[in-house]
């Protein structure tokens, strides 16, 4: 299921059935640890992932098990960047929000972590169908929180 | 994940264990909503053997919890290594939950 492209980049391809959710993590805390993330940045990251990839398979996808979502792990110079992709219900950025803490409830809190740990958050609408959500780490904070979306 | 249930007095213990996440978490609202509607009045959710939990295995303890708290009983959680501690801390749930260190404490909180 895990192919190396090339050096920088590794592509994931799984069905939409949260049973493969514990293998996306892993392979995810794996490459955060490799590119020197310390082991709770690792932790945050992998998090992070499992959230949008949660959101996609509960809203784009409508709990349908059966559908494609492509995560791409790009080592990049100054950053970790994952790129996933679905092609499911459209996702309306300006409705994607985190819940207020202070009001207990279930549900909301996923955007809420993708958005505090991780460094930048971009929804492409771009595609014909689906969304590609880019989220970013950066190795060091440096003018990183100057780039974080919405 | 895998959920080991233990009777103490009338406090009903659930031992997790593994990851509570979206693929597993509907089975851990199963069993606490069952609890409960059986008219269980004291819950201690032990996280001793718990490696992971995300927004969903939050937004079943949150709806344990609430349910718990209309039928007048009461929901303690213990054993929540600093990694499962810190999401909770994240997310402002610490002082939502009643939460011990150990089983004992969790028991002792509950008598």
């Amino acid at each position: 299921m895990a192919r190396c492209c090339n050096s920088d980049t590794i592509q994931l391809c799984i069905s939409s059935n949260p049973k493969y959710l514990k293998l996306v993590r892993s392979v995810i805390l794996q490459s955060a640890l490799i590119v020197g993330f310390s082991e709770k940045d690792s932790r945050d990251v992998t998090l992070a992932v499992d959230e949008a990839i949660t959101n996609i398979i509960k809203h784009s996808y409508m709990s349908s098990y059966d559908k494609k979502i492509k995560i791409n792990v790009n080592f990049r110079d100054e950053y970790l960047e994952l790129v996933l992709r679905d092609y499911g219900k459209k996702a309306d950025p300006k409705t994607i929000k985190s819940r207020d803490l202070k009001d207990v409830k279930p549900g909301g809190l996923g955007v809420f972590f993708i958005k505090k740990i991780m460094d930048n958050v971009c929804y492409d609408m771009s595609p014909k169908h689906g969304t590609k959500l880019i989220l970013k780490k950066y190795f060091y904070k440096k003018n990183c929180m100057d780039n974080k979306e919405g | 994940m895998q959920l080991h249930i233990n009777k103490h007095d009338d406090i009903v213990v659930i031992e997790i264990e593994g990851e509570v996440d979206l693929y597993h978490s509907p089975s851990l609202r199963k069993e606490l909503a069952s609890q409960i509607n059986h008219g269980e009045k004291k819950v201690l959710l032990d996280f001793e053997k718990v490696k992971y939990i995300d927004s969903s295995g939050l937004a079943t303890l949150i709806e344990g919890l609430q349910k718990m708290n209309k039928s007048k009983g009461k929901f303690v959680l213990c054993g929540l290594n600093s990694s499962i501690y810190d999401i909770f801390e994240v997310a402002r749930l610490d002082g939502v939950f009643i939460v011990k260190n150990t089983q004992k404490d969790g028991l002792d909180a509950l008598k």
